[in-house]
């Protein structure tokens, strides 16, 4: 086994969560190093750049790991859950392929046992947050509105995303019922910005921004973190974090491109690898000291995984859309049915998210497999009324942490160095289904004041597992969570974890925004105790 | 100028064989025909699977493989090949394939339909242009922002702790 030089700080990540925290370490000019089992990415070959870009996005660029199935991604086993587990491996990590909605967490979202008697409250709060969302939103380039009703204000660095055609006839419907609605945060810039060029409206922000206008970390974070010092070495997959006998971590294994075996010493490992990836790579690292993998001495690695059950819902218009432009996922969204309102049957509450539309290739596969477009002579008429003639909306409910949804490792399934895959155990719970029920009628309802006809829906939409969070979760008692309120692996006292398993619940909203804040936080508390980090 | 020529087991495959081209010229045939006004032309005419060398090798195995299981279930339902029989007699082999292994007959639906929507013929036909979307990009208007004058005057919604 190859032995590297050690480091100070050894992150394992390049994606949203990894690229923050090492560019603001790198403020001390310690040694960082952050180790990514995923390539740097070539915008030249995103699909918006050829013809047959959607062809390309239903393969090799799937969010879907085991559609994809490129080398550098590890498979997935779904087989127990209604909802599969998306995601991108490469410098950026998934902010690769995501959708670029960037809303922040809600007050509330930080104490909901406080609010609601369910769950349990986050050792932080939205203030504690609230200088490093705002840091955040200035490094990605966030464009949005102030003023927002559903949210304290904050102001933006960019103006939001256009309304289209598709969000002005949605926004209609909505003022119809007298419901909120705002022009989505999004990770888009509206105008050129640090170096960045703005948005072209390519279409689908879902298969890479060749433009280079949507914020993902490899363009954000990283350039100015390797500038400042921070090494980032790719096709490293890591293997196990290894310990001494203090139980304290040593550093990484891990394989090359070629499969060698490579040994990283390290003073402090830092896990970025999100909700999957790292109770992955914690289970994997077992130990004397750490029999069920490490940290893990509580049974609590891996449990309390949430998924944001998810609704689409779309509908026909006679009029002509542009929902194939733009950045077609982000657009306007409403939060309406945000907080609790016990009379709905149901705690917590949603984010309708409109998107734009789809493009044709998108649009024929939804209209064949929902039955809505036929085999045969139908296949054009039915086509013809729904491209460019769809919008819609996806729906994000709340996913509140139970102790049985969880990641365990497959005894069988391995990634192409034979290290065990993740294997996701999943249920519904009452209160989300009841969500989901009412989401659909209320996305129908506003749909059909706008114009709709042919409303149709897929909940749960079982694609959709983008948000994987809650399974190293941050709390106050060891006993019953992985890491302290600064992101301390309770067990392993130079352990941290900064991404989405920290958190506590779930929200409504999408996570990005929320996972990097966090991580900057951590990144901070860090820098403030380098003299007793690990007391 | 020298020419590079791919080694015989690294060369990838440009075009099936003609029985498979038969089989699968009989299953676009029932997917996206000629519309019934002529305006949309059948996918068939466009001649979609004439190169496959941009076809991942997984997806070229897995179309050569239901290929050759449609003509074997033909055979011993109907004691004849996939492409001799009638058009409710293949269209029951392809809801049998539907459900019993239904990745074949999605790959072939998702392989066809995005070829077919991507020939310029059609892409033209569809009202839209015949370019990648980089580097020109699209225009989207930025729509009648005086909608947001009712939302702005409402009171906060947040739940304030």
């Amino acid at each position: 086994m190859m032995t590297h030089d050690p480091v100070d700080f050894l992150i394992i990540g390049a994606g949203a969560s990894g690229a923050a925290f090492a560019w603001s370490m790198a403020d001390t000019r310690m040694r960082i190093l952050c180790l990514e089992q995923g390539d740097w990415m070539n915008p030249a070959q995103y699909p918006t750049t050829g013809r047959d870009g959607e062809l390309r996005q239903m393969g090799e660029f799937s969010f879907n790991p085991n559609v994809r199935g490129r080398v550098t991604d590890y498979p997935v086993n779904n087989d127990a859950s209604p909802i599969s587990i998306a995601n991108f491996n490469g410098v950026g990590g998934s902010t690769i392929l995501y959708a670029a909605h960037f809303p922040r967490f809600h007050p509330s979202d930080f104490k909901v046992r406080t609010c609601d008697g369910v769950a349990d409250d986050w050792p932080i709060d939205y203030q504690t947050l609230e200088p490093y969302f705002a840091q955040n939103d200035r490094m990605m380039g966030i464009s949005g509105l102030a003023g927002d009703p559903a949210y304290p204000d904050h102001e933006f660095p960019l103006p939001p995303v256009p309304l289209g055609l598709s969000g002005e006839i949605m926004a209609r419907g909505f003022n119809q019922l007298g419901w909120h609605w705002w022009p989505s945060d999004s990770a888009v810039v509206t105008r050129p910005y640090e170096g960045r060029d703005q948005c072209l409206n390519l279409g689908p922000c879902t298969s890479g921004c060749a433009q280079g206008a949507k914020g993902s970390t490899d363009i954000t974070y990283w350039p100015e973190a390797i500038r400042r010092g921070v090494q980032l070495r790719t096709r490293c997959r890591v293997r196990e974090i290894t310990v001494n006998d203090e139980g304290m971590a040593t550093g990484a294994i891990y394989y090359d491109a070629d499969g060698i075996e490579h040994f990283q010493p390290a003073e402090v490992v830092v896990l970025a690898c999100n909700g999957i990836g790292t109770p992955r790579l914690l289970l994997n690292s077992k130990s004397k000291q750490f029999p069920n993998g490490l940290a893990n001495n509580n049974d609590q690695v891996g449990r309390h995984l949430m998924l944001h059950p998810y609704a689409m819902v779309f509908g026909n218009f006679k009029e002509r859309l542009d929902g194939q432009f733009g950045p077609s996922g982000c657009c306007i969204w409403s939060q309406e049915f945000y907080e609790t309102d016990k009379n709905r049957g149901f705690v917590r509450g949603y984010t309708m998210e409109i998107v734009r539309g789809r493009g044709p290739l998108v649009t024929a596969m939804n209209g064949l497999n929902s039955g809505t477009i036929p085999w045969g002579e139908g296949f054009h008429e039915a086509f013809g009324k729904q491209f460019a003639h769809t919008t819609g909306m996806v729906v994000i409910c709340e996913d509140l942490p139970e102790a049985h949804n969880r990641v365990t490792l497959d005894n069988s399934l391995k990634d192409s160095d034979g290290i065990p895959a993740p294997q996701i155990s999943y249920k519904l719970s009452d209160n989300s289904l009841r969500m989901l029920d009412h989401a659909v009628a209320r996305s129908s309802e506003v749909l059909k004041a706008a114009g709709a006809f042919n409303v149709n829906y897929e909940s749960p939409w079982k694609a959709a597992g983008w948000h994987n969070m809650g399974t190293a979760r941050m709390g106050l008692d060891p006993r019953t969570s992985v890491v302290n309120e600064w992101g301390r692996a309770h067990e392993v006292r130079n352990l941290f974890v900064i991404d989405g398993s920290i958190f506590t619940t779930s929200a409504g909203v999408n996570p990005t925004s929320t996972i990097q804040a966090l991580a900057l936080y951590i990144a901070d508390t860090v820098k403030s105790r380098l003299a007793n980090l690990f007391d | 100028m020298n020419q590079i020529i791919p080694s015989p087991a690294r060369a990838k495959k440009t075009q099936f064989n003609d029985t498979q081209t038969a089989s699968l010229n009989a299953l676009i045939d029932l997917l996206i025909p000629a519309s019934n006004d002529g305006r949309m032309p059948a996918a068939r005419s466009l001649d979609l699977f004439a190169d496959i060398s941009d076809m991942p090798s997984a997806t070229r195995t897995l179309f050569e493989n239901g290929l050759a299981d449609l003509d074997v279930r033909a055979q011993q339902r109907y004691g004849r090949g996939f492409t001799q029989l009638n058009m409710d007699e293949t269209m029951a082999l392809v809801e049998e394939l539907r459900s019993q292994t239904p990745v074949f007959i999605q790959s072939f639906m998702t392989q066809t339909t995005g070829r077919y929507l991507a020939h310029d013929t059609v892409v033209l036909l569809i009202g839209l242009e015949a370019r990648p979307p980089w580097p020109k990009g699209h225009v989207v208007a930025q729509g009648d922002w005086s909608l947001l004058d009712v939302v702005k005057k409402r009171p906060k919604i947040y739940r304030k702790l």
